[in-house]
């Protein structure tokens, strides 16, 4: 009796839990809250590479499901480009959130003004394709990582 | 009570948790002047004498927030940003100005947290792990608070005060593991909870795609 009452409320739980789940998001959000926990709580887990191998990953998934990326997740990014020293990278990962949120726009020009002063705040005047490159190196990085 | 009764009142409350009521009894003039389109989170200040307690909390926030149809700038951004301007700490980020938060950010509305409990505490027969916070939403023009949840969730193991509770403790028990990921699941149940309450919840944004209903 007691496995029964058991299995039935499981059943009811993980459906109340995917009835509600299944509402269609509005962003791809893959890793990064994971991500984020990993990286106060367990640092050694997501260093700036493995974060860089996850969110550009992350971001294939989206592009190839043409979901939307969730908003923070390139400004996040950029903050790991430049923390690992490349800045074009990191630019326009930067840019590329300002682009899709323009919200973000007072915080993005002041990370890039001081991060990286005289660089052009225009999200017109950035490479993609710099971006889209840095994004195939960021999965490199984490395969790299995996055999390290 | 009977089991059959049981297994019904659990798939009624499922339910009810998941239909759209109306929003009542809570007052929403304030947010509805302020509409705000962006929300900052500053990392929460800790009460509790959990030292990870804010950054767990910061782990369990931007989705909820985001899928509500706001742009949440990003947490560790923003907390790396504090720290690098001379505040390594939330007490001090929380104690930043409003006029420089839009000066440098420029959010439509701040979201301040205060963490009052976070962990397990250890009862005569049972060990209780609890979450509770509170949140503030502020517009940033005015300083006017627009909207304020009370946020809680609590797992007991190994006991209970009801049927429910016993039943359902031991198969989060079995869901859950210990410590910190422990409150992380708690967090985002307390958050999703308070923010998407049907009464009292953070109303939606503006990402979310709005219904035109025919008019006739």
């Amino acid at each position: 009796m007691n496995k029964i009452f058991q299995v039935l409320l499981m059943v009811c739980v993980i459906a109340g839990i995917n009835g509600c789940a299944s509402k269609p998001t509005l962003y791809h959000w893959g890793s990064y809250e994971d991500m984020l926990y990993k990286m106060y709580v367990k640092p050694s887990k997501a260093t700036p590479l493995i974060q860089i191998g996850l969110i550009t990953k992350d971001i294939h998934k989206a592009n190839a499901k043409q979901y939307k990326v969730a908003p923070g997740i390139y400004a996040h990014l950029g903050m790991l480009y430049a923390q690992i020293g490349d800045a074009p990278a990191a630019i326009s990962a930067l840019k590329m959130e300002k682009k899709l949120f323009p919200e973000s726009t007072v915080m993005i020009d002041g990370l890039i003004s001081r991060a990286f002063p005289g660089v052009s705040l225009d999200v017109e005047e950035f490479d993609e394709n710099e971006l889209i490159s840095a994004v195939s190196d960021g999965q490199d990085l984490e395969v790299k990582n995996e055999v390290e | 009570m009977k089991l059959n009764n049981f297994i019904l009142l659990v798939f009624g409350l499922m339910l009810v948790s998941c239909a759209v009521t109306p929003k009542t009894g809570y007052d929403y003039s304030a947010f509805e002047a302020a509409k705000p389109k962006s929300i900052l989170i500053i990392p929460p200040l800790n009460e509790s004498v959990e030292v990870n307690a804010p950054y767990i909390f910061l782990s369990t926030i931007s989705k909820i927030v985001a899928e509500k149809g706001y742009y949440v700038f990003p947490v560790a951004v923003i907390d790396n940003y504090f720290k690098q301007n001379g505040l390594p700490t939330s007490a001090e980020m929380n104690a930043v100005k409003i006029e420089k938060l839009i000066e440098h950010l420029n959010p439509d509305a701040v979201m301040y947290v205060t963490i009052n409990q976070w962990g397990q505490k250890y009862e005569v027969v049972r060990s209780r792990a609890v979450v509770k916070t509170d949140i503030k939403l502020v517009e940033s023009k005015t300083g006017n608070t627009i909207w304020q949840g009370d946020t809680h969730a609590t797992q007991t193991s190994g006991g209970g005060d009801s049927l429910l509770e016993i039943i359902l403790n031991a198969m989060l028990g079995q869901m859950i593991n210990n410590g910190d990921s422990n409150t992380r699941m708690l967090s985002y149940q307390a958050n999703n909870s308070s923010i998407n309450n049907g009464y009292s919840g953070l109303p939606n944004g503006p990402y979310i795609p709005v219904v035109i209903e025919a008019t006739p």
